[in-house]
C-alpha cells in the first residue's frame, strides 16, 4: 500500500475484502477468503445480469494486485448518502432492489450474505447495489442470513414511517443496524400488526427473536427449502409494495403551491439562475433548502450534478417521486443539525458537511428560515457556506417580504440586524459578490458570490 | 360459569395479544437463530402461497401462449 492510499473507515467488518481510496479514485480490494465466491459471481452469469440491469455497480478489475486476490475500481457514486437522509420512497426502492438482487442471486445459485440499507447509493433517482462482495455461494437448503437484517434496515423503518410517522427514518441514524424488531412492535399501531406481511416479518420475527435469545441452538438444524425461501422473498416483496408513506402536516410541503409569489415572478427567477450557473459551468451544486426541487430542475440542465435537500419529508418525497432525474439527488436534511459523524470511533459514517465536495451551493428562499426561523446569525451562515463551496448563489427575502412576515407574525422581531445592508456586510466577509440582480416583480435579490 | 371453549378462546387470545406487546430483548446469543427458526415456520406457510401462486400463473401462461398460436 502506497503513501497516497488510504482505507475507508467504515470498511472493516467483512473479511472479504475492504474499500480504500488512492489518488482520488475508490478501489475494492479482495481477500484470497472471497475467492471462491467472487469467481462464482463472475462465472454464473450473476454479476452481468445484475450490472446490465443496472442493480450492481459496474467495476473493473486493475491488473497485478499485490497481496489480495483481486482488486476493482468500481464505477464512482457522485455523493455518498445514507438510509437517515433518504425519504420513503427512496427506502422503499432500495428495499425493493434489494430483495430482487437476492431473488436474481437465488437463480444463480447465490445469496445475499448481508442486507444492510448502506448497502445503497443513489446516483440521482436510481438505487444501485454497491457491495459486490455481498454474495456468497447458496448452500442447499439453508435459511437467508440477512433475513432479520433486511427486516431491521428495511421493513421496520417502511412500516413505522407508513403506519406511525413518516419522520421516524430518523431512528435509523440512532440504530445503525437497523431498528430493533421488539421497538417496532412497540411503535407500531395494531391497525399496523394485524398486516400479515408486517405480522409475520416484523411481529412473529420480535417474538421469535426473544424467545431464542437464550438458547443455544445448532444452527444447521434449521432448514429452509429454496421454494420456501423464494416464497419469502416474495412475501417481503408484496409487503414492502404495499407500504405509502404515511402523510403529515408540513409547513412547506406545499410551499410553491401556496405562496402568489410564483405567479409573478417564478419565470423570471428561473432565467435569471439558470442564466448564473450556465456562466459558472460548475459540475456540482448543493441546493440548500430545495424544497421539492423545483429550482434543482432547473439548474440540472447546464448538466452538473445536483443535491437537492430540505429538512420537509414531504417536500422531499415530491422530488424523489415526480423529478426523477439521473443528475438530482434528493435528500432530507435538516441544515441546522444535520448528519454527525456516527459509529465506530464515529468515523464509520461521515457526516453530511465532511461528504460533502460540490463547486456551488444555491440557496433559495432559505436565508430568512436560517436566520429567523432558527436565530443563526448571518456571519455563522456565511462562514459555514465559505467552508463547502467556491460560488454560492443565495437569495435575500427582507422583512417586507410576505414570507418573513408569516414567520415574525408568531414572534417579538429580536432581529434587528435582519437587513440588506447587513446580510451584505457579513457575507462580504467571507464571499466577493460578483452579481447582483432583483427579481423582477419582487422584492428579493438574487446574488452570485465567490468565496475570497 | 365459564365453559371450557371460553376459556380456550381466552388463552388464544391472550397468545395472541402476548406478540403485539413483546418484552425488550435482552439478547447476550447471536439473536440470528430466532430468524431462522421464524423462517421455517414461514416457509411452511407463506412458500405454499408461493407455489400456488406459480403454479396459477403458469397455468394462465400457458392459455396466453395457446392464444398467440391460435391468432397466427
Amino acid at each position: 500500500m502506497t503513501k497516497s492510499t488510504k482505507n475507508e473507515l467504515g470498511s472493516f467488518r467483512d473479511p472479504s475484502g475492504n474499500i480504500f481510496y488512492q489518488n482520488n479514485n475508490v478501489y475494492r480490494s479482495v481477500n484470497c477468503v472471497y475467492q471462491d465466491n467472487y469467481s462464482q459471481l463472475i462465472n454464473s452469469g450473476l454479476y452481468n445480469k445484475l450490472t446490465k440491469l443496472g442493480y450492481l455497480v459496474k467495476h473493473k478489475e486493475v491488473k497485478n494486485p499485490k497481496n489480495v486476490f483481486k482488486v476493482l475500481k468500481p464505477d464512482p457514486i457522485p455523493f455518498i448518502s445514507y438510509p437517515y437522509e433518504w425519504c420513503f420512497g427512496q427506502l422503499k426502492a432500495a428495499a425493493l432492489l434489494t430483495l430482487n438482487i437476492q431473488k436474481i442471486a437465488l437463480d444463480h445459485d447465490m445469496s445475499l450474505k448481508d442486507a444492510t440499507a448502506f448497502n445503497v447509493q443513489f446516483i440521482g433517482n436510481k438505487p444501485i447495489f454497491i457491495d459486490t462482495l455481498s454474495f456468497e455461494k447458496y448452500v442447499k437448503d439453508s435459511p437467508w442470513v440477512a433475513y432479520r437484517q433486511f427486516c431491521q434496515h428495511f421493513l421496520a423503518p417502511l412500516s413505522l414511517m407508513s403506519y406511525t410517522d413518516v419522520r421516524l427514518n430518523s431512528l435509523l441514524s440512532s440504530f445503525l443496524d437497523g431498528i430493533p424488531l421488539d421497538l417496532t412492535t412497540k411503535l407500531l399501531p395494531v391497525s399496523a400488526k394485524i398486516k400479515p406481511g408486517i405480522f409475520a416479518h416484523i411481529i412473529l420475527n420480535a417474538k421469535s427473536q426473544q424467545v431464542m435469545a437464550t438458547t443455544s441452538q445448532d444452527k444447521n438444524k434449521y432448514k429452509v427449502s429454496k421454494l420456501g425461501l423464494e416464497g419469502i422473498i416474495d412475501s417481503l416483496i408484496s409487503t414492502v409494495s404495499s407500504l405509502k408513506p404515511k402523510k403529515i402536516k408540513s409547513t412547506w410541503g406545499q410551499y410553491y403551491s401556496n405562496t402568489n409569489y410564483q405567479t409573478k415572478s417564478f419565470d423570471s427567477k428561473k432565467r435569471l439562475v439558470l442564466s448564473l450557473f450556465k456562466g459558472l459551468s460548475v459540475k456540482s451544486i448543493l441546493d440548500l433548502g430545495s424544497n421539492n426541487g423545483l429550482f434543482s430542475d432547473v439548474v440540472s440542465k447546464t448538466g452538473a450534478y445536483v443535491i437537492s435537500a430540505d429538512y420537509d419529508q414531504n417536500a422531499v418525497e415530491d422530488n424523489f417521486t415526480n423529478i426523477k432525474k439521473d443528475n438530482i439527488l434528493p435528500l432530507v436534511i435538516d441544515f441546522t443539525n444535520p448528519s454527525p459523524n456516527l459509529g465506530w470511533a464515529n468515523t464509520e459514517r461521515k457526516s453530511f458537511w465532511d461528504r460533502l465536495n460540490v463547486e456551488a451551493i444555491m440557496m433559495l428562499a432559505t436565508i430568512h428560515h436560517l436566520a429567523i426561523g432558527n436565530n443563526l446569525p448571518f456571519d455563522n451562515i456565511a462562514s459555514l457556506i465559505s467552508q463547502h463551496c467556491r460560488y454560492l448563489i443565495i437569495e435575500f427575502i427582507g422583512k417586507d417580504d410576505s414570507q418573513v412576515k408569516i414567520l415574525l407574525s408568531q414572534r417579538d422581531d429580536i432581529f434587528t440586524d435582519y437587513n440588506q445592508e447587513s446580510f451584505e456586510s457579513e457575507f462580504g466577509k467571507y464571499f466577493i459578490t460578483i452579481k447582483k440582480e432583483n427579481i423582477p416583480h419582487s422584492n428579493r435579490t438574487l446574488h452570485l458570490m465567490e468565496k475570497k | 360459569m365459564i365453559s371450557k371453549k371460553t376459556s380456550l378462546e381466552t388463552l388464544a387470545l391472550l397468545f395472541t395479544i402476548s406478540f403485539l406487546w413483546p418484552k425488550p430483548s435482552l439478547a447476550y446469543l447471536d439473536p440470528g437463530s430466532g430468524s431462522y427458526m421464524i423462517q421455517m415456520f414461514l416457509a411452511a406457510t407463506v412458500g405454499l402461497g408461493y407455489v400456488f401462486r406459480n403454479y396459477l400463473k403458469q397455468f394462465k401462461n400457458l392459455f396466453k401462449k395457446h392464444d398467440k398460436v391460435d391468432k397466427k
